[in-house]
């Protein structure tokens, strides 16, 4: 039970984008994509976000092809968290959140407390009554993770809605401070350990190291390299991969490896 | 360590939305305001009614009550400003409705009806039809009767928001600007179609057509209210069912999707549904401009964006504007009446310039 790429192609106006991407996002795991900028990270992205319908190749979702699933039930499965939101109109943080509760039936009562519980779980039920558009970058983007949380949130009765979720991440720590950058990944790694699979887009190659379990390297549209983090992070792999030299050293104090430029 | 989200069920303690109060209140203060109004341009006139012998008439034809008063006044109640008051109402709905849902589906507050040349698509396909109704296309008359150029107006204003969602729209989502653009474009040329016409019409067309491009209530009878409202009900109805996906929209179309939202199916219902609402509201009433954009706007700045509370509300408070304008078009320059449209336009092009430089200053046009 897993979503699962296999042979992804997109080919788009003659111009192919990425080709042969086989990967999978397990429950439990941290899945992080590195790789340059133009390798074809979001695309792969928008491909499991279900932004692109002409992809070849066979995407599952718990075993299920992706197209068996309706929308609404794919969005109760999968939640998207895009790189930035821009919103013109004046809804209030609160109101943001609990659009995550469209697809779901499950009566105001129960939204209320669900949007309640994401908003303190990152950190922004402070923040409820202010107006969207007045926020930081940060707060946006925790605001946004807050919502996405609220939509694949485990409903209450869980032998009826015991499908796996899924959490995409598209860079979620570009506009955020050190700290809450850390808060946002060790949230993501919570989640994973509670039963979610999630799926990471990431720049920073020390926070790939510190919090996903699996590292994908991506360049020109083709897988490079896959596997757990201490396999895939070597400085000849990400040397090939960026084109520059780095040191990759144990961390002195955790259990993962710790890359430095030079 | 297994994490666990958990549930508050004393959520409401850490939280409560302060708005579910307002919305509440703004929904009584509305309907009573309506009510009010609504017995108010009863009375208002050329023959004064009073509010009480108004209001026994209304009751005397529901059958509750005897009435004293003289029949006189009760036909000119009952088949004159009965029907303007609710046809008023009616068109005033229906315009801040669309306006409401156009804003929602391009995401920006300044698409209104007029402003993207719907309204001129409407106006320009009724106008039409006016001038060569007699003529070459006389047949469409035989067809569809009294709901021509209802059907006709409606065909423009799809037309037209079509054209303008297509060539606003690139792979990259909806431009503003292009949007804005091409309204105006459409605007200047259905403008200038509808003077070619102009040109070509007799004298009483000529009246008409002045009817047209300033916007009256005055040709209101029960069949109008009947046609129009048999088709204006269909949007007041379907497009507040679209609320939630509406908010979805707002944060952006692949958001929408993300939420499992069917993005092109939404877009498509919601212009069919604006199209009808205001191709009716046109082929009634001609040009009644702003109502779209003034309304929602002052909801919005009340009661946020949310568009189950946005859309219902926005269509009382369209009614209730629309009411109040007529009632100043009928008694500013008694015993003559001064187009409807004009009022509108004279209080919604301020507001409208107002706007733009505060959303220029705040850098978000």
């Amino acid at each position: 039970m897993s979503l699962v790429l296999k042979n992804i192609g997109l080919t788009i106006n003659g111009k192919t984008l990425i080709e042969n991407i086989n990967l999978t996002v397990t429950p439990g795991e941290v899945l992080a994509i590195l790789g340059p900028n133009g390798a074809g990270k979001s695309t792969v992205f928008k491909v499991m976000a279900g932004e692109y319908r002409h992809f070849s190749g066979a995407m599952t979702i718990n075993g299920q092809t992706y197209q068996g699933y309706s929308s609404n039930r794919r969005a109760k499965m999968i939640g998207v968290l895009p790189q930035s939101s821009e919103l013109a109109f004046p809804f209030s943080a609160y109101e943001v959140v609990m659009l995550g509760r469209l697809p779901h039936s499950t009566g105001r009562k129960k939204d209320h407390q669900i949007a309640v519980a994401a908003m303190q779980q990152l950190d922004v039920l402070k923040l409820a009554d202010a107006l969207y558009p007045a926020l930081s970058g940060g707060e946006k983007q925790r605001v946004q993770l807050a919502r996405v949380l609220c939509q694949i949130w485990q409903a209450a009765n869980a032998n009826l809605d015991a499908e796996n979720r899924y959490l995409l991440l598209d860079e979620p720590t570009s506009a955020l401070d050190l700290s809450h950058q850390h808060q946002t990944l060790s949230l993501a790694r919570e989640l994973a350990a509670s039963g979610m699979g999630v799926l990471c887009i990431l720049h920073d190659l020390n926070l790939a190291a510190q919090y996903a379990d699996k590292i994908l390297m991506l360049s020109a549209g083709k897988v490079m390299s896959q596997g757990s983090v201490s396999e895939v992070l070597t400085s000849e792999r990400i040397a090939r991969l960026y084109g520059i030299d780095v040191t990759v050293i144990p961390h002195p104090k955790h259990n993962h490896p710790l890359v430095i430029t030079g | 360590m297994p994490f666990q989200l958990t549930v508050m069920t004393e959520a409401t303690l850490l939280y409560s939305n302060p708005k579910a109060l307002r919305i509440k209140w703004s929904l009584i203060c509305l309907v009573a305001a309506l009510i009010v109004a609504l017995i108010v341009s009863v009375g208002i006139g050329p023959m004064h009614i009073s509010m009480f012998d108004a209001v026994s008439v209304v009751l005397s034809k529901l059958g509750l009550v005897e009435s004293q008063v003289s029949m006189a006044m009760q036909n000119i109640i009952q088949s004159i400003r009965l029907p303007r008051s609710i046809l008023g109402m009616l068109v005033g709905a229906a315009l801040a409705v669309s306006g409401a849902a156009m804003q929602g589906l391009f995401r920006n507050p300044l698409a209104d009806p007029g402003l993207i040349g719907v309204t001129g698509g409407a106006s320009l396909a009724a106008v039409l039809l006016i001038v060569l109704g007699g003529t070459s296309l006389g047949f469409l008359f035989d067809i569809f009767g009294e709901y021509t150029l209802m059907i006709a107006a409606f065909g423009g204003a799809f037309l037209t928001t079509m054209l303008v969602a297509k060539v606003a729209t690139t792979q990259f989502g909806t431009s503003i600007t292009s949007m804005l653009l091409a309204g105006i474009a459409i605007g200047i040329v259905t403008g200038a179609a509808v003077g070619l016409l102009t040109f070509m019409a007799d004298d009483g067309q000529l009246r008409t057509l002045t009817f047209w491009s300033m916007g009256s209530l005055g040709g209101a009878t029960w069949s109008t209210v009947l046609a129009a409202g048999s088709l204006i009900i269909i949007p007041l109805i379907c497009i507040p069912m679209h609320a939630k996906n509406l908010n979805a929209l707002l944060l952006g179309e692949s958001e929408a999707r993300h939420l499992g939202v069917d993005v092109e199916k939404v877009k498509r219902q919601i212009i069919l549904l604006t199209a009808i609402g205001v191709g009716a509201a046109v082929a009634v009433s001609g040009m009644i401009g702003f109502v779209g954009l003034i309304v929602p706007h002052i909801v919005r700045l009340g009661l946020g964006p949310d568009h189950r509370y946005l859309l219902p509300i926005s269509a009382g408070l369209g009614a209730l504007f629309l009411l109040i304008a007529d009632m100043i078009s009928r008694t500013i320059i008694a015993p003559a009446e001064l187009p409807i449209g004009l009022i509108t336009t004279i209080i919604g092009g301020p507001f409208f310039i107002t706007m733009v430089i505060y959303r220029a200053r705040s850098n978000s046009l």
